[in-house]
Formats: structure tokens, C-alpha cells, sequence
């Protein structure tokens, strides 16, 4: 069978950078419990979660590493960041009637902590819109907006088709209309920039660790751009141990209970290689990547590709059909060959209705920074021969 | 002698820490005291007594909150009304 290859990196990225585990090693033998004590392990522990929130500081712009919430993954972080903005003030005296308006694009982890909310009177309203067309989203938006809308969650990229949403823009209208605004950065953190100082309306941006940015599984990031938030669980802090309240500094507000240590020291070390590789040539090695399979895929028959004919419009994400095969039976055949793609429906169902897959599902092919060129070369090759026996 | 600034937990006496490092005041960030916590379980910038109020400068000028501040002389601790 060969080596593996690896094109399942929209869910989980496998390849690390070494420095990655070896901080996760060093981490495990040396740090204590952050803020739980002035004693050697308790400040090693405490430096590295400084500085890693010194780092996400600077990939993301923000102002503050305070402003750097470590959470668990990429869904802890946007249920958090929901249910302050859905518990505001501001949401409830807003005259929206509950709306919280989506795009066409989001995942589980935004739909499901919505509708969770409905007895609240919280009511989705999802932004459908054509796939690879952001104007037509933009118009569909600002037109739902002119309804009423209590805040907007958007994801930066769709992490079934690589489609990048026109997340600035989407910002600049929330900010105009004094709209909150939750991004999902999940599929675009570590290959886009994104400017934490130039979404003046995301009042929070939501990541997990262990995709682009490279960091061990049960890590994620929450930047806070408001001090309103709502803490989801309450326990230990290490600090103003008297009160029975949860502090209301950031961040220690939202990060009850003793952090993973070990895993926020390797994601420093995942940032520290985005930053030192940037996110540039990151999404550039990642683009080539699905070019070349695209370029492939021409000549094999029967396969739909969901590509964008405007460069800006998508990463190196690449979702595919097939019109006369099964795209989990081709996914499974293509595990036999020790070739690990994801079909389904990628937990993105309102993605799939959105375009017109949700029937079928597709196939998604997902590069890293570390896929090599020869990789699409075998799942070419594989594919040809699966289809061709199909 | 020294000097203890509270902070409002422990990312903020780090940050404050790195601040006052950024600016050549040595600093080091420890715990507050147990007979000095209100509201139990505190953490501390410590600098010298002669870089006081020079680091309490930056501090505010780079808006940063902190809580008191306190000398502490052998045995002795003072609170710093500034």
C-alpha cells in the first residue's frame, strides 16, 4: 500500500511541526497548574500560556493577549461566544425579535448551539446564497438585515468547499449597523489572515488549535473583543478564591478550572511556525496542492468538482461528486489504498443545501502545509483506478 | 525593601510584567501575600522600591489596571496611597 497519505486536514491536521510535540513532552515533565501557585511549576506552566497568548496576539492582531481565551476546540469557543451575545443586553433591547442571522455556510457547531437557544427566542435565520458567489450573499445579507437582526455568525471559510466568505465586508455592514458579529474561523485561521483590529464588529472569533494552526487535539482559541462575555462553566480560577462569583477580568472570567497545559504549549509552537511561514505561503502551497488535483481530475470521468473561478474565492479545500459512484464508498475505497479523505456530510448539512449536495454529500480532499505535490499524484492515480472498476 | 502591585489575576501581572521589562524596570510577578488578599489568592508585581512610580506611570499610560500597591520591609507591609 505504501506510505499514507494524509488529505483529511480540514478536520484534523496529523503532520506537526517537530517542535509541536516536543513542548507538548517538555510541558507534560515540567508545568504544574497555571495560577494555582507561586512555585516553579505553577509559573512554568502560567509562562506558557502567556506566551502563547502573546502569539495568537500577534498572528491575529489583536491589541491584548489577555484578549486570548483558551478554550477546548473550536465549538466550545462558539458556544460561548452565542450564548454572551444571545444573554446580552444589547440582543435582548435590540427590537430584532430573536434573529440571529447565519450564513448558508455554517457548521453544526453554530447550528446546533442556535437552535438549542429557541425556547430563548432566539430564531436562525439562515443567509442562503450560491456557492462561490459572495455578492449575491452580501445582498441577501444586508436585505435579511433590513429585517432585524440581533447578531450575525459567519464562518471565514466553509469547511466543505473552501469557499471564502467576504468576512471584512460582512463586518464593515455589522459595524454600520451596529450588529454583533461572531466569525468562525475555523477553516481559516492559520492559511488567511485574519486581522482581529480590522473586524471592528466581531465582537468574538472562534478557532480550534489542531487544524491550520497546527496544535495537539482539545485546544481552541476565543478572541474576545468585548468585555461582555458569559462564562459557560464556573470553578477554580487560581485567584480571588473569597468570591463565589467568576472574576470579570479576562481571561481568567471564561477559563474555569485547570487548562490543558501541555497541549496549549504545543499549539504555541504550531503558531509560532504559521508565523514564521506565514499564512501566505501556507494558503499559496495549499492552493497548488488542489490545482494540481483539479488538474487531474479532468481527465477521469464522471467527477463534479467544486471549484471557484475567482481566485480569492477558496482555499486549497476541495469537495468533489461522483455522478456514478457513492462518495463514502469511494471515500472507503480510497482508505484501502491508505488514502484518508472525508465524505459525508462534514457535519455542514445547511453547506450541502446550500449547494446542492446535501443529497449525494461530497468527497473533500484537504491539504496541509506539509502535503507534498507527489501526494496528489497517488490520490490521482487511486481514484482513476476505483472509478474505472466502479 | 520592595514593592508589590496587585493585579487583577495572573495574565494581567504577567502582562504587566512584561510592560515593565520592555521598559528596563526589573520586575518579577509572584503571589500576593496571604495577610494582604481581600479576596483570596492574589498575584503581584514585584519591582524596587526606586523604580515605584516611574513603573506605576507606564502602567496607566499603557491603560493597564491593577489593584494596590504595597512596600514591604522585613515583616512589614504598608499600603501605598498614591
Amino acid at each position: 500500500m505504501g506510505m499514507q497519505v494524509y488529505l483529511d486536514n480540514a478536520a484534523t491536521t496529523v503532520q506537526k511541526p517537530r517542535a509541536v510535540s516536543r513542548a507538548v513532552r517538555s510541558a507534560l515533565r515540567k508545568s504544574g497548574s497555571p495560577g494555582r501557585g507561586g512555585h516553579p511549576p505553577g509559573m512554568i506552566a502560567a509562562e506558557l500560556l502567556y506566551s502563547c497568548r502573546a502569539l495568537a496576539a500577534e498572528l491575529f492582531r489583536v491589541d491584548s493577549p489577555h484578549k486570548i481565551v483558551f478554550t477546548h476546540n473550536a465549538t466550545h469557543a462558539l458556544n460561548i461566544a452565542i450564548h454572551s451575545i444571545v444573554r446580552s443586553r444589547a440582543f435582548s433591547e435590540s427590537h430584532s425579535d430573536g434573529r440571529v442571522l447565519i450564513s448558508g455556510y455554517e457548521h453544526n457547531a453554530v447550528l446546533r448551539p442556535l437552535h438549542g437557544l429557541r425556547a430563548d427566542g432566539v430564531t436562525t435565520v439562515p443567509v442562503i446564497s450560491p456557492l462561490f458567489e459572495p455578492e449575491v450573499f452580501l445582498h441577501k445579507l444586508e436585505t435579511e438585515m433590513d429585517r432585524g437582526a440581533g447578531a450575525v455568525v459567519c464562518t471565514h471559510v466553509s469547511n466543505v468547499f473552501g469557499y471564502i466568505l467576504p468576512i471584512e465586508r460582512v463586518s464593515e455592514i455589522c459595524a454600520e449597523r451596529g450588529v454583533p458579529l461572531i466569525i468562525d474561523a475555523s477553516q481559516s485561521a492559520g492559511c488567511l489572515p485574519v486581522d482581529a483590529s480590522k473586524l471592528k464588529a466581531a465582537k468574538f472569533i472562534c478557532m480550534p488549535g489542531h487544524k491550520g494552526l497546527l496544535g495537539p487535539q482539545g485546544t481552541g482559541i476565543l478572541i474576545c473583543q468585548t468585555p461582555e462575555v458569559c462564562p459557560l462553566i464556573a470553578g477554580g480560577t487560581g485567584g480571588d478564591s473569597r468570591s463565589t462569583e467568576m472574576p470579570a477580568y479576562l481571561p481568567e472570567r471564561i477559563e474555569a478550572g485547570t487548562p490543558n497545559v501541555h497541549g496549549i504549549a504545543g499549539l504555541a509552537e504550531g503558531i509560532r511556525y504559521v508565523l514564521m511561514r506565514g499564512t501566505d505561503n501556507i494558503l499559496d502551497h495549499e492552493r497548488a496542492f488542489a490545482a494540481r488535483v483539479i488538474e487531474g481530475l479532468e481527465v477521469l470521468p464522471h467527477i463534479k468538482e467544486y471549484r471557484s473561478r475567482q481566485f480569492y474565492c477558496q482555499t486549497g479545500i476541495l469537495s468533489v461528486s461522483f455522478r456514478n459512484g457513492d462518495c463514502e464508498a469511494v471515500a472507503e475505497a480510497l482508505g484501502q489504498k491508505g488514502i484518508c479523505v472525508r465524505a459525508g456530510l462534514h457535519c455542514a448539512p445547511l453547506a450541502h443545501r446550500s449547494a446542492c449536495t446535501h443529497k449525494t454529500g461530497t468527497l473533500r480532499i484537504s491539504p496541509s502545509c506539509f502535503t507534498k505535490p507527489y501526494e496528489a499524484t497517488r490520490l490521482l492515480r487511486a481514484l482513476r483506478d476505483i472509478l474505472y472498476e466502479m | 525593601m520592595t514593592c508589590l502591585i496587585e493585579c487583577n489575576g495572573m495574565t494581567n501581572a504577567q502582562q504587566i510584567k512584561k510592560l515593565l521589562d520592555r521598559s528596563l524596570i526589573k520586575a518579577s510577578t509572584c503571589r500576593l501575600p496571604g495577610e494582604l488578599t481581600e479576596r483570596g489568592c492574589s498575584y503581584a508585581v514585584k519591582v524596587n522600591p526606586d523604580q515605584l512610580m516611574q513603573a506605576l506611570g507606564i502602567i496607566r499610560e499603557r491603560g493597564f489596571s491593577y489593584r494596590r500597591v504595597f512596600r514591604i520591609e522585613g515583616k512589614t507591609c504598608e499600603e501605598v496611597i498614591i
